[in-house]
């Protein structure tokens, strides 16, 4: 793209921009007006700041206001910052980071104390209850490393039934809970439903789950790097591994980085796996008055669970150890590593504080919001960006609303050429989301995809059910045993790993039945007689062309972001296709059916 | 683009007359490949890499407890089918026997791959993709795209495990609950909401959807607000991907009559539906799952059990692709001309047995290759006897030189890419293509 530069007034729209440009241009970028006219325009700016940070698209009061001043940007960002809507984005980019919310892997039954809830609310409390701390944390504007340092947890009733937390029913749904037990105070380290989700095989001493945080956390991930294990090592042996990870040359590269990291997850349980709680409570749950072995384990595995068992460990160096119960179970006997982090004491309390002061914290914080805001690889972040966003990142507190607004406000977002001097790539137009698309659909149109999944394609009331457990009301957009999160680009946490941002067929055709659905239901509800939400200026029965282009002057606005002045071409193609859907629906509300059909899947509302 | 063909020393065809369904008949390039991924890791020890089982250096399937100090021998042996050589159990195992008795002539197995690595995900990255980039293609995505000439897509993604990089126009998915009947029938269901409202709400009638369609093109075609060379290839992909869906709806009808929503696929019900799309030119590469629980860290015997069912579905799934039960009796211009099927997993396991009688993560591959183009009756490369440890090995002949390579997941998918007739090095510069499994 050749760098332009126009003499024109500042911040001018891109199309008036190419007709000035016809007139006179010149490359020269020297030009002060060069560095004005390479933004993208305002209402593009808005767009793009209000689906990155919001998942929804600007309204049209937004998009009037930044249209008559690009400068009243900054005060909507202010209030958006401490929206629901952004702690939405919020949970969305750590569920990817931390790789949780997989309903294709174990969930907790709903049996025992669960009993009469369904697979959909374990899911929820089991997953979303990080999710709600991180996003605390970020709203009310504490430290971003508070996610590891605080003591409090989140839980719902559901929640708060699965681990024996206090849990107001008069209250919110969501609730603050300090943690009761002496498990390390780590924020969302502390949250045992992370740890269904990253379980380490027993002989594996938490290694798993170590490198899950330091992949998450510290964007340090030990398995991308190659390793050559010989022959002479048998890994079926924990003592000769144990040796081997201290004394051989191919293990200990990583492994005295990675082993006493894993230390400091100690305590917790390995797998408490869905067939594992079912059989504890089918058992009665152990003997509690003389528990060996194997009724500590079926105790631990029934509700609300225990997964915490501050007397075991898995290393010799600690002031306190208690094999009693497992000496001949576990991996009592092996001396492994210590919990010290790279020499930093060896109190496993401290493990938070360790990776809030870890440098990569903030580094990989700044990546990973890059990353997710702007829809790159956090290996390809600029270092000129990654420094200038450690800055603001630092100088703000580690306040991480303050991070997200400096990278959707950065250049490389907001400009479609660079400043002289900057050989940044510039930041192409982002691709809807999943769950963007689901929250833009839910602002826009007030449809949810929600099934009731335990009937789900079969004729028989609960078919779907197993032995009275059944998976309960989800989301089509937020679920893949069900749903179409992965199909539309998304990530299921379990198999596909990592979500993508390009047009897929299948992706294409999720959107195509989801905007089906959604021009259905507010058709449905603004024509009959409810709030309208997009069909404001138009009855049952209008159908003459000056109504109706005037209701689709204000929806191109609504979901397009577009003015009516560059929008003639748009409002003319959707004139010419309410008319023929007209004639072939008969009426005024499938008309408008297949036009929001369409306009949903534009392809202004599918990038941003 | 350099031509090779698997069938050694067979008549190519020029690329360009597979284009478009030209050289369907008689030809015998392959253009169709079929992964089956046992995701969870196999023990090879149990089928493709046979060991001595009097020996405990590597504990075979005649090792099934940690407390064994003798081999349990009974039916377990070492059997020999034309050029291959596998770990042979005619009661726990018949199916693995069957197969390479029938299917032999045209299989090859590739032992003593080195993956540098011992995690799952890591691994199935690896020996899909040969590199360590999530970004990058895999193995049936590049072959999908390459190949695809006129089908709907290039490649399906059954489990969701594969990797798209950059092709992601011409992949599609399937979904864990064969979701993908819902998006070609909008009357698919029942599918309730939790009110009892049933969708769909509405649906439309041909010529709506084609003036939608029409629409969407067309705005497409008008979108110019974005600037960037990446905004411009962002809907050079979209309009490629629209055009990719609405051929999958109109060739996609039957498709959609034979699934099941909300159906849960085994090996045989998947491979049967790969073939369907297959034959109906829908697609040219398909990605399938065994999951048929292969992480076996207790009761590794359980391993046995796992390879009669995989080969079970690999026999059927040769079976249906060839017409008739026999490669020589195979239908003239049927899909074993054209199909390549790789049957791969993450890694092996450990050689020896752990207490709680399973087996951990061992940093070697196995890879099975078979179908009409396949010059079978082989087995390239191995594993030491003692330590289990990648053999070096002459990659133009795959044979053990103690002067040659130790091939790693890298060499094997160039070498397969290769075989595919696509050029390796425009996936995976600078690695040497495992040429030897051209034949």
């Amino acid at each position: 793209m050749p760098r332009l530069a126009c003499l024109t007034a500042p911040l001018i729209g891109v199309s008036l921009l190419g007709c000035l440009c016809l007139l006179g241009c010149k490359d020269d970028p020297q030009d002060s007006g060069a560095i004005e006219t390479r933004l993208r325009p305002a209402s593009d700016r808005l767009t793009r700041a209000s689906m990155a940070l919001r998942g929804v698209r600007p309204t049209t009061d937004e998009l009037r206001s930044v249209q008559a001043d690009p400068s009243a940007l900054d005060g909507l960002i202010d209030g958006w910052l401490t929206s629901e809507a952004f702690a939405d984005t919020i949970r969305d980019m750590h569920a990817e980071q931390l790789r949780i919310r997989s309903d294709l892997d174990e969930i907790p039954p709903p049996v025992g104390a669960l009993d009469g809830y369904t697979f959909a609310d374990t899911f929820e409390a089991m997953n979303e209850a990080p999710l709600r701390l991180i996003s605390d944390v970020v709203i009310s504007g504490r430290p971003y490393t508070d996610i590891v340092r605080t003591d409090e947890l989140w839980t719902n009733a559901v929640g708060a039934a699965m681990w024996g937390y206090d849990h107001d029913p008069s209250g919110e749904a969501w609730q603050q809970v300090s943690i009761g037990d002496d498990r390390p105070v780590a924020g969302v380290l502390s949250d045992g439903g992370l740890w269904i989700r990253h379980r380490s095989a027993g002989g594996n001493a938490n290694r798993g789950r170590a490198n899950a945080v330091a992949s998450a956390l510290l964007c340090s991930d030990f398995l991308t790097r190659d390793i050559a294990v010989s022959g002479d090592v048998d890994l079926s042996d924990p003592a000769q591994v144990a040796a081997a990870v201290r004394a051989n040359p191919e293990c200990i590269g990583c492994h005295q980085a990675l082993d006493p990291l894993a230390a400091f997850w100690y305590g917790w349980f390995t797998a408490p796996l869905s067939s594992g709680i079912i059989g504890s409570h089918d058992s009665g749950c152990g003997d509690v008055a003389q528990p060996d072995i194997d009724d500590r384990i079926a105790q631990a595995l029934c509700y609300p669970l225990d997964l915490w068992w501050s007397d075991v460990t898995f290393y010799s160096g600690g002031a306190e150890i208690t094999y009693d119960l497992l000496d001949d179970y576990w991996l009592g006997a092996l001396d492994l590593r210590e919990p010290l982090y790279y020499g930093l004491g060896d109190d496993p309390q401290k493990l938070g504080e360790y990776i809030a002061e870890d440098p990569r914290f903030a580094t990989c914080a700044v990546e990973r919001f890059y990353s997710f805001l702007t829809q790159t690889e956090p290996s390809e972040v600029p270092a000129q960006t990654r420094a200038e966003l450690l800055t603001a990142f630092s100088e703000s507190g580690s306040d991480a609303r303050e991070l997200a607004r400096a990278v959707v406000t950065s250049d490389p977002v907001i400009s479609t050429t660079p400043l002289p001097g900057d050989d940044r790539e510039r930041v192409g137009l982002s691709m809807v989301r999943p769950g963007q698309y689901a929250r833009m659909i839910e602002d826009l149109t007030g449809f949810t995809w929600a099934v009731n999944a335990d009937d789900f394609g079969c004729e028989s009331d609960g078919c779907r059910c197993r032995d009275g457990l059944c998976p309960g009301d989800v989301d089509l957009a937020k679920t893949d045993a069900f749903g179409f999160r992965a199909m539309a680009g998304g990530m299921d946490g379990f198999k596909v790993l990592g979500s993508h941002h390009d047009p897929t067929p299948t992706r294409l055709m999720v959107y195509d039945r989801y905007a089906a659905e959604a021009a259905a239901h507010v058709v449905g509800s603004d024509l009959g007689g409810g709030a309208p939400r997009l069909l404001t200026m138009v009855s049952a029965t209008d159908t003459d062309e000056a109504t109706v282009r005037a209701q689709l002057t204000e929806l191109h606005l609504r979901i397009h972001g577009l003015f009516e002045a560059d929008a003639a071409a748009e409002i003319d193609a959707s004139w010419a296709l309410f008319s023929a859907a007209l004639a072939d629906t008969g009426g005024a509300s499938g008309a408008w059916e297949v036009v929001l059909t369409a306009m949903l899947q534009h392809p202004r509302a599918l990038f941003y | 683009m350099r031509r090779r063909a698997f069938l050694g020393g067979a008549a190519a065809l020029p690329f360009s007359s597979m284009l478009g369904g030209l050289a369907r008949a008689g030809s015998t390039s392959p253009r169709n490949l079929l992964i089956v991924l046992a995701r969870g890791a196999w023990d090879i020890t149990y089928a493709l890499d046979p060991k001595d089982p009097e020996r405990d250096d590597i504990q075979g399937p005649a090792w099934r407890a940690y407390s064994q100090t003798t081999p349990d021998t009974t039916d377990e042996t070492i059997s020999t089918y034309g050029g291959i050589s596998i770990a042979e159990n005619r009661s726990e195992r018949p199916s693995v026997s069957s197969f390479f008795q029938t299917w032999g002539s045209h299989a090859l197995v590739v032992n003593g791959i080195a993956m540098k690595s011992i995690a799952h995900d890591a691994c199935r990255l690896r020996i899909l993709t040969g590199g360590t980039r999530d970004y990058l293609p895999d193995l049936g995505a590049i072959a999908g795209y390459e190949h695809r000439a006129g089908a709907a897509l290039g490649y399906v993604d059954f489990s969701g495990l594969g990797y798209v990089g950059g092709f992601a126009s011409s992949v599609g998915m399937i979904g864990n609950a064969n979701q993908v009947k819902m998006l070609l029938d909008a009357r698919a269901g029942p599918i309730v909401a939790p009110d009892g409202t049933s969708y769909p709400l509405f649906s439309f009638g041909q010529s709506s959807s084609d003036a939608i369609q029409e629409y969407l093109d067309a705005a497409a075609a008008r979108s110019t607000w974005g600037l960037t060379t990446a905004d411009a290839e962002r809907f050079a992909a979209l309009g490629e991907a629209r055009a990719a869906a609405a051929q999958l709806r109109a060739d996609g009808v039957e498709l959609a009559a034979a699934m099941e929503l909300g159906a849960e696929l085994d090996i045989g019900d998947e491979a049967n539906l790969a073939v369907q799309m297959l034959t109906a030119g829908l697609c040219r590469a398909v990605l399938i799952e065994a999951d048929l629980g292969w992480d076996t860290h207790d009761n590794n015997s359980a391993q046995g059990g796992k390879f009669e069912s995989l080969f079970s579905g690999l026999d059927g799934l040769a079976g249906i692709l060839c017409g008739a039960d026999s490669p020589g009796s195979c239908s003239g211009g049927s899909l074993w001309d054209e199909t390549v099927v790789v049957v791969l997993s993450e890694f092996t396991r450990t050689p020896k047995l752990n207490a709680e009688d399973g087996k951990d993560h061992w940093p070697v591959a196995s890879a099975l290759l078979f179908g009409g183009p396949v010059s079978g009756d082989r087995v390239l490369g191995g594993t030491t006897d003692d330590t289990f440890e990648p053999q070096p090995v002459d990659l133009s002949t795959g044979a053990v030189d103690a002067g040659g390579v130790e091939p790693d997941f890298g060499n094997l998918i160039a070498g397969i890419l290769a075989g595919s007739d696509v050029d390796p090095a425009e996936y995976l510069p600078g690695v040497e293509p495992y040429d030897a499994i051209t034949g």
